[in-house]
């Protein structure tokens, strides 16, 4: 053993006591529920938007895809806001959470893992389906 | 109890997670203290740990890691988040109230002075510790795991989540530069 390494396992290092601020922390924690950090409420809006132009169409005799063409068309940059930015965010953000919980779950099996992080995948497919319509109108257009 | 009785017993009753702060919350706590040097920075990465660890445990999965190991790695990934990016994630105390921050801050005030006391025996530490938060978070990890904690490759390994052979490869060069740090004092 190196005379350095010999000095690092040899110093003396401070030991811990019993600590007083244990008792109150575990007290508050356990009373504590979880909270999601995200929600479905960004995926909502394109959502309603499609259910809207689904129900014009139903009622007003007019095409689904027609009704969503001349809202990507007439509101670009909503449109894209809604349709690509935010489910890209949601997709990187529910990714980094599945990622968390993997790692947070002492890395367990694929099948618990999908048990824990449904709410995650299922966002991300929702998200995904959102692009894919958007590009999908703006090919057909 | 052992620990597989203890995480189905915390999944009947959340209250049982008692039994983890009182198992393992003051060598957890000892190890943030050891890396960080400083009472509050523990005491507040110890809260966000033991929180997260709360919020988990029930997705924990018994496979091989016992409880201690892996509220290690929440713990080193908790205080890698601090040294890269110079800030703590306080989400637990957040959701308390002012009074019982403030009655948290006032309990913690006794083992401040209980530990800068002991803190100051230790000088040689001191200047180690100094010179290792210079170096880069993964060989801080790897060094504090083994030379404060005693940690063995195997355990650093699941700790961190590397493999042993990347464990072996950076603690001698770690040791290294942390030599070179420390006579550059």
């Amino acid at each position: 053993m190196e005379p350095f390494e010999e000095t690092l396992s040899n110093m003396s290092l401070p030991e811990t006591g019993e600590l007083q601020h244990r008792h109150l922390l575990s007290g508050q924690i356990i009373q504590l529920k979880e909270e999601r950090n995200l929600t479905l409420w960004w995926v909502t809006i394109p959502l309603f938007l499609i259910a809207a132009f689904y129900m014009r169409s139903c009622y007003m005799h007019n095409s689904f895809t027609e009704g969503l063409e001349t809202f990507i068309n007439d509101q670009k940059m909503p449109a894209t806001w809604l349709f690509v930015i935010a489910p890209a965010l949601l997709i990187v953000l529910n990714a980094f959470r599945i990622k968390k919980i993997y790692f947070l779950a002492g890395s367990p099996k694929l099948i618990n893992l999908v048990s824990a992080v449904w709410m995650n995948l299922a966002m991300i497919t929702i998200a995904v389906g959102c692009i894919i319509l958007y590009f999908t109108l703006i090919h057909l257009s | 109890m052992t620990e597989e009785q203890l995480l189905s017993a915390i999944r009947e009753n959340p209250q049982v997670f008692e039994e983890v702060f009182r198992r393992y919350y003051t060598p957890v706590f000892g190890y943030i203290l050891r890396r960080t040097g400083n009472i509050d920075d523990a005491a507040d990465i110890a809260a966000e740990t033991f929180y997260k660890a709360f919020v988990h445990i029930r997705k924990f999965e018994y496979r091989g890691i016992s409880i201690k190991v892996w509220l290690y790695r929440i713990a080193t990934n908790e205080l890698n988040m601090f040294f890269r990016f110079r800030k703590k994630q306080l989400s637990v105390f957040s959701r308390w109230d002012a009074a019982t921050v403030q009655e948290f801050r006032n309990v913690l005030h006794h083992d401040r002075e209980m530990f800068e006391a002991e803190l100051k025996r230790h000088e040689r530490y001191l200047d180690v510790l100094k010179s290792l938060k210079q170096m880069p978070v993964n060989y801080q990890e790897v060094i504090a795991l083994k030379y404060f904690e005693s940690k063995s490759i195997r355990e650093i390994s699941e700790i961190t989540g590397r493999s042993e052979g990347t464990v072996k490869s950076l603690l001698p060069r770690g040791v290294k530069k942390l030599q070179l740090l420390c006579n550059q004092k």
